[in-house]
């Protein structure tokens, strides 16, 4: 899953303080981080000191009423002070999963919703800090009603009621077809949810039942003057005892009611025409300053939020909406991760977002690669950074100039997938239809190559994901059929055929002297340990290992898997892979690097949920 | 889901379905002593009831006639490669959809109840180990 004078823009202006450390001194006192209990039980375990994630991947926020704003955010639960710092939450605080859907706020903290069940997080203390979870299932909404009770609305799971923050959730019954409850509000002491895949319903005598002609898309819900105001996919519609009638053709993500401002004034929050004003009856007319792609609003009396793709906006009352940049990488979603020799520049690759530099922790976008580009990998090569997209190989210069090999210049193919800088200077690149090396301009494919003519199982000009070396000169190719190993335009092949391998999809290597390390797509490592012309091939098992997703470092192995950072001593058959789940925020861990000098080296791990940083090996 | 907006404002929901093939390959195979000492090895895709399920759950009729209506669709092996009990690796030839042929010839004596393990491929990259016994 990629950048010397960069000509990039600031992403981080906000300082974020991860509570993490904080978190690591009270790990004993806080009984509900349950993760790190795990982790700290475990002298071995590897474990995020601090945390790097995407905040301005804004899903929804919550003005508190002790000044400040809650922000959910697909890198975890922002907490924004009346002066504009902020500490962010993830898994490795104890929330259940660090992509936060919603947030409520109720008592002196905030409920809050995430992809993998609901957390109430207090605020009271110097931190703030998770006191309670529950569920497991994605729970998209969570809602407090004005009894107290508090409502969480899941994602295939159905819609929990807790009679007061102690309570146990109990799950409603529902005699209607919507399982992914999208949003929930009330009217006159009536509960309403809106489900994204069916009507809206209401809580009649404890069980979820249908109103009657109701949009089937449900995405927003609010109770606005005395109507019932409902943002479906499909538009905007005004609920009540005459049935549904159309408002808007907005595509509402979130809607709030206005009070004080006329009985029937609301803000919705519209993916694609930003914040829009108006009333239940009128026109609505939209915000010049928040980004369009809107998700969610929040009025919490004079203080306003909206959660956009782009970050949070807030407002105080009638003034202007202006953005509070919470910062992070470009994505979440992270693919790759490479530092300079010096450990001083870090590149961030997403699988969505392009990429950004963090150097002396300020976050600047990689010039020369779009907004939206897909990274493959990344290799530093003095100042010069080689970055691996899916449209092609980008040479990031010194001075910040950029420089894109396709097809056009002699790649085998223009979706390029692994960088290796060998020793000799040359640069070898892995591309969907074999790898090729780099030499200043030139272009030259590993072996002879004719576009769309079949290329026999013994050439290794097959889809290539991971490439390695040894000092010898021996080249390693992790293909899609297999490992391919050699020098000198002569190559040989270890497969699932030969005996070698236990799945031909090779995603990750490591050479540690004569063994090598091959990560597989779907059944583990093999060890393979070279000693002349022989080879001996060992299954260390690891499950699904992630592209570039290996790394031997003081004695030990380590693989970015699917399924967590999974670590393992090398040497011995017997040696057991031990799960690290406090390694990164994400569960789904896609690259590890080794960033600085070995005296203050760090551990970088990342993942789906933004990237987990501790002490190195 | 994809929320299409017209130009004279009027909004229509689609749906886009896709399916994501996990479904490893099945293979019948045909090992066929020659009189010269050499085996003819044939190996064909055979889709099964749940690949088709899996991308055509619509689809009516005998599972046989839904091989023949789909196989052109759903047919995706690409590569078939065997692996002798003497070491030797061979590749089949891929000579027309979903068929794979191929001659191996050993080099010394085979032993009785030997077997040739198979490995195929689809387009997806799922694989499907085999052994088969020679005849």
């Amino acid at each position: 899953m990629r950048r010397a004078g960069w000509r990039a823009a600031v992403c981080a202006l906000v300082v974020v303080a991860s509570a993490s450390a904080e978190a690591d001194a009270r790990a004993d006192a806080n009984a509900n981080a349950n993760a790190n209990a795990n982790a700290n039980a475990n002298a071995n375990a590897v474990r995020a000191a601090r945390t790097m994630t995407a905040l301005d991947d804004a899903r929804a926020c919550q003005p508190l009423a002790r000044g400040g704003f809650a922000v959910a955010t697909g890198g975890g639960l922002a907490i924004v002070g009346k002066d504009g710092t902020a500490r962010a939450l993830t898994s490795i605080d104890g929330l259940p999963e660090t992509r936060v859907h919603a947030v409520a706020e109720q008592g002196k903290g905030v409920w809050v919703g995430t992809e993998a069940g609901a957390a109430y997080v207090s605020l009271e203390g110097a931190a703030p800090r998770v006191t309670r979870t529950v569920l497991d299932a994605p729970v998209h909404v969570v809602f407090t009603s004005g009894s107290g009770a508090i409502y969480l609305g899941t994602r295939g799971a159905g819609v929990f009621r807790l009679a007061g923050a102690d309570a146990k959730p109990e799950l409603l019954r529902s005699s209607v077809t919507g399982t992914h409850a999208a949003a929930i509000a009330e009217k006159d002491g009536i509960v309403y949810v809106a489900f994204s895949n069916g009507p809206l319903a209401r809580i009649d005598g404890g069980v979820l039942k249908g109103v009657d002609r109701s949009p089937t898309h449900g995405q927003a819900l609010a109770t606005v003057g005395t109507d019932l105001v409902l943002g479906d996919l499909e538009g905007l519609y005004r609920v009540d005892a005459s049935g549904v009638t159309s408002i808007a053709s907005v595509d509402a993500r979130g809607i709030a009611a206005v009070p004080n401002a006329g009985g029937a004034s609301m803000l919705v929050a519209t993916y694609g025409s930003g914040l829009m004003a108006g009333n239940t009856r009128g026109a609505l007319r939209a915000d010049p300053v928040v980004a369009k792609l809107a998700r969610s609003v929040t009025v919490s009396g004079a203080a306003r939020c909206v959660a956009t793709t782009e970050g949070v906006f807030v407002a105080d009352g009638a003034s202007a909406f202006h953005k509070v940049t919470l910062g992070g990488p470009t994505s979440n979603d992270v693919t790759a991760v490479a530092a300079s020799a010096s450990g001083t520049r870090i590149a961030i690759g997403t699988f969505d977002s392009g990429a950004s530099i963090s150097e002396g922790g300020v976050l600047r976008r990689v010039h020369g690669l779009d907004r939206n580009e897909t990274i493959s990998g990344l290799a530093w090569q003095g100042d010069r950074l080689w970055v691996a997209t899916a449209h092609g190989l980008v040479r990031v210069d010194g001075d910040g100039s950029a420089r894109r090999f396709t097809s056009h210049d002699g790649l085998p193919n223009s979706y390029t997938r692994a960088i290796h800088v060998l020793s000799t200077g040359r640069v070898l690149v892995g591309t969907d239809a074999g790898a090729a090396f780099i030499d200043g301009e030139r272009v030259t494919p590993l072996l002879p190559f004719k576009k769309d003519e079949h290329v026999p199982i013994a050439s290794p000009m097959h889809a290539t994901w991971a490439l390695a070396s040894s000092p010898d000169g021996t080249l390693y190719l992790g293909t899609a059929a297999g490992l391919y190993f050699g020098k000198d335009g002569h190559f040989e092949r270890a497969s699932l055929a030969s005996g070698d391998l236990e799945d031909d999809w090779v995603t990750a290597l490591a050479v540690d002297g004569r063994d090598v390390y091959a990560g597989t797509y779907s059944k583990g490592v093999t060890q393979l340990r070279f000693a002349g012309e022989k080879r001996t091939a060992t299954q260390l098992g690891g499950g699904y290992v992630n592209t570039g997703g290996l790394l031997v470092a003081g004695g030990k192995l380590y693989a970015a898997t699917m399924d967590q950072l999974l670590v393992r001593a090398i040497g011995g058959t017997g040696a057991a892979w031990q799960a690290m789940p406090a390694a990164a925020p994400g569960r789904d861990v896609t690259a590890i690097h080794i960033v600085g000098r070995p005296e203050a080296a760090e551990l970088w791990v990342a993942s789906r949920r933004g990237i987990g940083i501790g002490a190195a090996p | 889901m994809v929320r299409i907006t017209h130009h004279d404002g009027r909004v229509e929901i689609m749906k886009l379905p896709y399916v994501v093939d996990t479904q490893r390959p099945n293979l019948d195979v045909a090992v066929r002593a020659k009189g010269n000492g050499s085996y003819e090895i044939k190996a064909k895709q055979k889709l099964t009831q749940a690949e088709i399920d899996a991308q055509a759950p619509n689809a009516v009729g005998t599972i046989e006639e839904k091989r023949l209506r789909y196989a052109s669709v759903l047919t995706d092996a690409k590569r078939v490669e065997v692996r002798a009990p003497d070491g030797q690796l061979l590749t089949l030839t891929h000579v027309r959809l979903g068929e794979f042929v191929g001659t191996w010839t050993p080099v010394g004596p085979v032993a009785a109840h030997g077997k040739l393990r198979l490995v195929a491929v689809d387009r997806a990259l799922n694989e499907r180990v085999i052994e088969v016994e020679l005849p």
